[in-house]
């Protein structure tokens, strides 16, 4: 053989080689009888990544890795950390927090049907209505390092645009309607901010207790806002647990929040209790005790009457290194996600704390929506 | 017999081309004998205090090196960009002049231990090497040697070395070149290298500078459709590196040499799409080598070194301060002597101090000694049989790991007279070769030592590695070679750290895994001159395999997963062709789908490049001016070696160099 036809054939087998793929994971479609979880997966600690959502079909267990990719193509990444999913009316507003924006996907298919930009690391969303959505964003800096356009933006949802803005406390996180107002958790300070959504108007700013985090409302309508408690840090980022305080657990009247509120304190600051859900009967409570440092911790859980609020540092209600946690609001199964950014795992339990199976899913699972 | 012989090489042949299995590596166009290098070895009277390489003690074992053309063709880039076009090695890079890591058969980037004349320069906070840090023009001699081999090179040759060298040249007279670079995306560069010699002293000082905007235009998917985009806050902002080396002949059986390389870049690190962060990564290293070697007698030489590095890298963002600094000063001494008639020995033995600042450690001042001692040992029985034996003993603060290599080379069967001789009639040689070798990587000083997590009580990570392979050189006409190398190796890395969150809270690095690499690594190369013509033509293929191997309850890996980042085919294919004035190089490389997650789910697809220069060459009274015309990425393939950070489209880039001697 002559030597040009030997590194001709050479080139192509290379080339050849180098095109192959592996197999594409069979990908399981959604389906259309509320079988559907999406598993909201932050993505790789690296920042570099990207963030995904597998998706888990609950009757067959089977598994789609990067349901948004699958779907809407493979150069169609979701972009740097998935934090945070909210539905209405069919569609999915999926929060990209460090690509600042909100992909929009039609249900259940997750077809790619819209993009809401214009938004400054979003974190949580809420539809208000059938035309209009509140996002709650942590802003930017400015050159002199003091935050700017921290609060919600009122998006559009027909033109998936911003249109308003809601001055809010400071990083606002997860925010819910009750007794048709608009609560939000401002985690960087100790303000639940009330806002009326007929009028986008602050109608009230509630003082709860630090970095408040996360709402449930149970069956009583009461509505439970959990509170992590001021974590102040070493220069190295470690906890200073001199200066941290405790989590407390407020539960109010949402018609009247000025009045009757009940204020309880967890007896230890060495966790931070955060991400609080209700079982479907809306009478237990579950939370995770994070760690500080990690944002991991076990899964903890309360009865709405109990008159003692659980220990956070004793035996948890499931033991664990958890960075989500999520509540089927069907049958009360407990599905957690673990923190590793590694190979991630989603585990299930069921209500009374027995693990029923885990799945491997992506990396930083932080929470999970039911569909 | 002849028929039979090239019968054995079509279908070597063959098999290479149906299958592939052709791997290119910067080889020089015909090594020597080392059967007869190896005899020369022991009558070092003859020459001059002559160094003894260490890779005289690596047989068995891959060993490439970048020729002189190749050395000069890159002489104002990085030993990034010369291995990712040359070599099937996997270089992790994050775009032009950013990050750029190395993969060699399927380890992690601390797993290749990087030396500067014989003395390791990994970075001791992070224990590797941003290889956009190294500038080729420092050096004179660039080499890999795959496969592992603590016992010649210490901590971290478990995947391989890098071997960067500067050799003093004393041939008389004063020669140098300046060259002027200017190319696409904002890219500006140049240098200078002078050296000059009498029968006493001989200098060289070598300086380069290079800045890129690296502002260009790449594409994403969204909504709505492709949409394009440029680069911003990836900016090259300043490249120097300035290396001073003045070599002394003291009486007829010393020789002093002080080696300085000085590198300050000034870079931003490119953001992630939509998160800029105006982050800017200062990176300075200032090394600085004192080398004495003596000819103790004929049969007799010993060498003593010492060492002091300073690195610096200083990272700063909108919201992160990270400032480090590293002293290392490092000793080293050995003694070489023939051993009767076939043998020799070198023992000898070095001490490391390293001395860290930075807020991130416990400790405000943190340090950490390592030694070690080695004993390597050749033994030729005959001329066409060559062991060796070598033992490294190293004294680490958690664990002494004793790492023995031994290796083997065999010509199976020669005809005609050696390779490189001056005859016409097709000769060929063909040798086996094989090794096995025990490995070892201590931990970095991040791992034992960062605030929080890091673990003060983390053993080294241990390799123990096979390879064996055919290498088979024939002389098809007058100065015509080719050469052809197919290598199989295995390794099995134990106690691999990994980071993980613990029930302390943090993330915390553990000895926690085994790895499997296992691999095939084939090359050829022809070398042919003819009247006027100087070809080199060279194709080379990795298929390359690196799998966890034991799940622990901690290791949320399970078994039997690929390791992300490790691509299981890799090629490359290149040819420089010279005629007259004229000079034209071409290389290609192909790198199969990357996994790019731990689950193995996601990937990164492959991708092929093309890259080539067109130059003239000038001559005018002992000077010469070369314009050079370049092209990277020449097919503008879109494509991602890291995830999420777009590599470049296609490239240009004209150079001007004078030399004279």
């Amino acid at each position: 053989m002559r030597f040009s036809n030997y590194l001709i054939v050479s080139a192509l087998a290379l080339v050849s080689l180098a095109g192959c793929s592996p197999d594409k994971d069979v990908t399981v479609a959604p389906s259309s009888d509320n079988t559907n979880v999406f598993v909201l997966n932050e993505g790789l600690y690296s920042a570099t990544g990207t963030g995904t959502i597998s998706l888990f079909n609950k009757s067959t267990k089977a598994v789609t890795p990067d349901l948004f990719a699958s779907v809407n193509g493979a150069g169609r990444r979701l972009g740097n950390v998935v934090q945070s999913m909210a539905v209405r009316d069919k569609r999915g507003y999926i929060v990209v927090n460090g690509a600042n924006k909100v992909e929009v996907v039609s249900l259940p298919d997750f077809k790619s049907v819209g993009v809401i930009n214009g938004l400054n690391s979003p974190r949580y969303f809420l539809p208000i209505s059938t035309s209009r959505a509140y996002v709650t964003q942590w802003g930017a800096y400015n050159s002199a390092y003091n935050p700017i356009r921290v609060g919600i933006k009122v998006i559009d949802l027909i033109t998936n645009t911003v249109v308003d803005s809601i001055a809010t406390g400071s990083t606002p996180e997860r925010l819910t309607m009750a007794g048709g107002k608009v609560f939000v958790a401002n985690y960087g300070s100790n303000t639940v901010t009330v806002i009326d959504p007929a009028t986008n108007r602050v109608t009230n700013t509630l003082t709860v207790g630090d970095a408040p985090n996360s709402f449930a409302l149970d069956k009583n309508n009461r509505l439970w806002v959990l509170c992590g408690g001021l974590i102040a840090y070493n220069a190295n980022y470690t906890v200073d647990y001199a200066a941290t305080t405790p989590g407390k657990l407020v539960g109010l009247d949402p018609a009247n929040p000025a009045v009757g509120a009940t204020s309880r304190t967890f007896a230890s600051n060495r966790y931070a209790p955060t991400d609080i859900h209700t079982n479907p009967a809306g009478d237990q409570l579950y939370f995770r005790a994070a760690d500080g440092y990690s944002y991991l911790g076990a899964v903890v859980r309360l009865g709405i009457a109990d008159a003692a609020l659980p220990s956070l540092t004793g035996t948890p209600f499931i033991d664990g290194l958890f960075y989500g946690l999520g509540i089927d609001p069907v049958d009360g199964t407990v599905y957690t996600g673990t923190g590793t950014f590694s190979v991630d795992k989603m585990t299930r339990y069921q209500p009374n704390g027995t693990k029923i199976d885990e799945t491997v899913v992506g990396a930083g699972p932080n929470g999970f929506v039911f569909f | 017999m002849r028929c039979f012989s090239l019968s054995r090489l079509a279908v070597v042949c063959g098999l290479l081309a149906v299958t592939g299995v052709a791997r290119a590596q910067p080889l020089r166009p015909a090594p020597p004998d080392s059967a007869r290098l190896s005899r020369r070895l022991h009558q070092l009277a003859e020459v001059n205090v002559r160094a003894v390489g260490p890779e005289r003690f690596a047989t068995g074992s891959r060993h490439y090196a970048a020729d002189s053309a190749t050395l000069s063709q890159y002489r104002d880039g990085t030993v990034a960009e010369l291995l990712q076009d040359r070599t099937p090695l996997y270089i992790k890079s994050y775009g032009p002049g950013q990050l750029a890591s190395i993969s060699i058969r399927g380890t992690s980037a601390q797993q290749t231990a990087v030396l500067w004349n014989g003395l390791n320069i990994m970075l001791p906070t992070l224990g590797q090497n941003d290889f956009a840090l190294l500038p080729v023009g420092a050096n004179t001699r660039l080499a890999v040697q795959p496969g592992p081999a603590a016992a010649l090179y210490g901590s971290g040759a478990i995947g391989g070395a890098v071997l960067l060298n500067t050799t003093p040249d004393w041939r008389p007279g004063l020669r140098g070149s300046v060259q002027a670079d200017a190319g696409s995306f904002g890219l500006r560069g140049g240098s200078a290298e002078v050296s000059t010699a009498n029968a006493a002293v001989a200098v060289r000082v070598a300086a380069s500078y290079r800045q890129a905007l690296n502002n260009y235009p790449y594409t994403t998917q969204e909504f709505g459709g492709p949409v394009q985009r440029t680069l911003v806050g990836a900016a090259l902002r300043h490249q120097w590196s300035l290396a001073p080396e003045v070599a002394l002949r003291l009486g007829p059986a010393g020789q002093l040499t002080a080696s300085a390389w000085f590198t300050d870049t000034d870079r931003e690190v490119e953001p992630t799409a939509g998160l800029n962060r105006h982050a800017r990564q200062l990176d300075q290293s200032r090394r600085l080598v004192l080398s004495y070697r003596h000819q103790a007698s004929a049969r007799a030489q010993w060498l003593v070194r010492a060492a002091a590095f300073e690195d610096v890298l200083n990272y700063h963002d909108d919201g992160i301060t990270s400032d480090s600094r590293v002293r290392t000063t490092q000793g080293q001494a050995e003694y070489t002597a023939a051993v009767g008639a076939r043998g020799s020995l070198r023992v000898g033995a070095e001490v490391q101090h390293f001395s860290t600042t930075f807020r991130e450690y416990a400790s405000p001042l943190t340090t950490e000694n390592r030694a070690a001692a080695f004993a390597l040992f050749r033994y030729d029985p005959q001329p066409r049989l060559r062991l060796t034996a070598n033992l490294r003993q190293a004294a680490l603060p958690q664990g002494n790991p004793l790492t023995p290599t031994a290796g083997l080379e065999w010509d199976l069967w020669a005809n005609g007279p050696a390779p490189d001789s001056l005859t016409s009639s097709p000769t060929h040689q063909l040798t086996f070769k094989a090794s096995a070798a025990h490995t070892y990587r201590a931990p970095t000083l991040n791992e034992r030592f960062f605030n929080p997590g890091g673990n003060p009580n983390l053993r080294p990570e241990i390799g123990l590695g096979y390879e064996a392979g055919l290498l088979h050189r024939t002389q098809l006409a007058l100065r015509t070679t080719l050469q052809t190398e197919l290598t199989g190796y295995r390794q099995l890395v134990d106690d691999w750290v990994q980071w993980t969150p613990g029930p302390e809270g943090y993330w915390r690095p553990r000895n926690l895994r085994q790895v499997l690499t296992q691999g095939l690594e084939a090359s050829t190369a022809l070398t042919l001159r003819r009247g006027a013509h100087r070809l080199g033509a060279r194709a080379a293929y990795a298929f390359t395999q690196a799998r966890t191997r034991r799940a622990t309850p901690d290791d949320p890996v399970p078994v039997g997963q690929p390791l992300p980042y490790v691509p299981t085919h890799t090629g490359t294919l290149s040819l420089d062709y010279a005629w007259h004035a004229w000079r034209v190089a071409a290389a290609t490389s192909a790198t199969s789908y990357r996994y790019i997650d731990a689950t193995a789910r996601a990937f990164l697809p492959g991708y092929g490049l093309l890259g080539g220069s067109v130059g003239y060459a000038l001559r005018l009274h002992g000077a010469e001016a070369l314009l050079l015309l370049q092209g990277n990425n020449l097919l503008n393939q879109a494509y991602e070696s890291y995830e999420g950070r777009p590599a470049p489209p296609r490239a240009l880039s004209v150079s001007l160099r004078l030399s004279w001697r």
